[in-house]
């Protein structure tokens, strides 16, 4: 059984972003990048999965630019078993990346698809369920547990006011949340390990799929900053406060 | 243009999120068509019929869409 794993390089959760000067995007120049954090939750229970026995072969996949192979190391370090890099310039919306996934998919057959349920730069939390539209694969999203059981998947689900376990027949796709699992940390023989491990890299135009944007982003600006508090001295003067300025009282 | 907006409910109540959408939805496009997909959601359909702003209702009352499967629908 297969595995495959979408990987996501984004901005490190630690960085604190700005927008650039003239609003078009967020700046990233000189800035740490990783692996998307639900990503690594998604690695770590395909790797998971593989250890107990009922995997063959865990692939880490990532779309983007030459630069993701490093996050794609990472991904090899943690446990994957091989890699797959589709390479292209530009910063794909969901819809491409689901896209090409499908195609890549398709040709390794993969059971399992195991993907972050967003990645922490555009909180999208898109990418799992088109491609579970695409490829119409059932899907659980959101995943806090994951049992296989012969040919099917139970996957326990964080919803609204309690959890929902459901049945799903492989191939299938999972999307994780947060209590799935805690991802374990590289150990400096896998890093080096990793470094052998096969990484191919394929040119998004050899898939033949219509990568072309659909949304155009206007503008990126930081949140209002907050106006600091201030200490009323009686009882009237709130009264009056929130009548006059914050209007909340008539 | 129209605007189909999708409810959410629990097969009988309204979920509030939905209410927002529909306002959001309004200061695009007046014409708003709301799609009850459920079983035996019938006091959900009612409770839709009240909000104003909805001008078309489409409701599918069928027990496959008793769980709120996504794929499904």
């Amino acid at each position: 059984m297969k595995i495959l794993v979408p990987i996501k390089r984004v901005v490190d959760y630690n960085v604190k972003v700005r927008p650039m000067a003239d609003g078009s995007n967020v700046d990233l120049n000189n800035v740490k990048m990783s692996v998307n954090p639900f990503c690594e939750i998604a690695l770590e229970e395909a790797v998971r999965i593989k250890e107990a026995g009922n995997a063959d072969e865990v692939i880490a996949i990532s779309i983007g630019k030459t630069e993701s192979q490093e996050q794609l190391r990472t991904a090899l370090a943690l446990g994957a078993d091989r890699a797959i890099l589709v390479e292209t310039d530009s910063l794909l919306e969901p819809l491409a990346i689901s896209k090409a996934l499908a195609k890549i998919i398709e040709q390794e057959q993969a059971d399992i698809i195991i993907l972050g349920k967003q990645a922490i730069d555009g909180d999208n939390n898109q990418t799992g369920q088109m491609l579970g539209a695409l490829l119409d694969y059932p899907q659980a999203t959101n995943a806090s547990e994951v049992n296989i059981d012969g040919s099917s998947l139970n996957v326990t689900r964080e919803i609204d006011g309690g959890l929902q376990t459901l049945k799903l027949k492989m191939p299938a796709i999972v999307t994780t949340d947060l209590r799935l699992n805690e991802p374990r940390y590289a150990s400096l023989p896998n890093i080096m390990k990793a470094k052998k491990k096969e990484l191919n890299v394929i040119p998004l135009s050899d898939l033949g799929v219509d990568a072309a944007p659909r949304t155009e982003l206007l503008s990126v600006e930081l949140p209002p900053s907050r106006e600091a508090g201030i200490i009323v001295e009686t009882v009237e003067e709130l009264v009056d406060k929130l009548k006059n300025e914050a209007k909340v009282i008539s | 243009m129209s605007i189909l907006v999708i409810a959410e409910h629990d097969n009988n109540n309204l979920k509030g999120a939905t209410l927002n959408t529909v306002a959001a939805a309004v200061k695009l496009e007046k014409e708003i068509t709301l799609l009850v997909a459920g079983s035996e959601c019938s006091s959900v359909v009612s409770e839709a019929q009240s909000v104003d702003s909805i001008s078309k209702i489409i409701s599918v009352d069928d027990s496959v869409y008793k769980n709120f499967i996504a794929e499904d629908l």
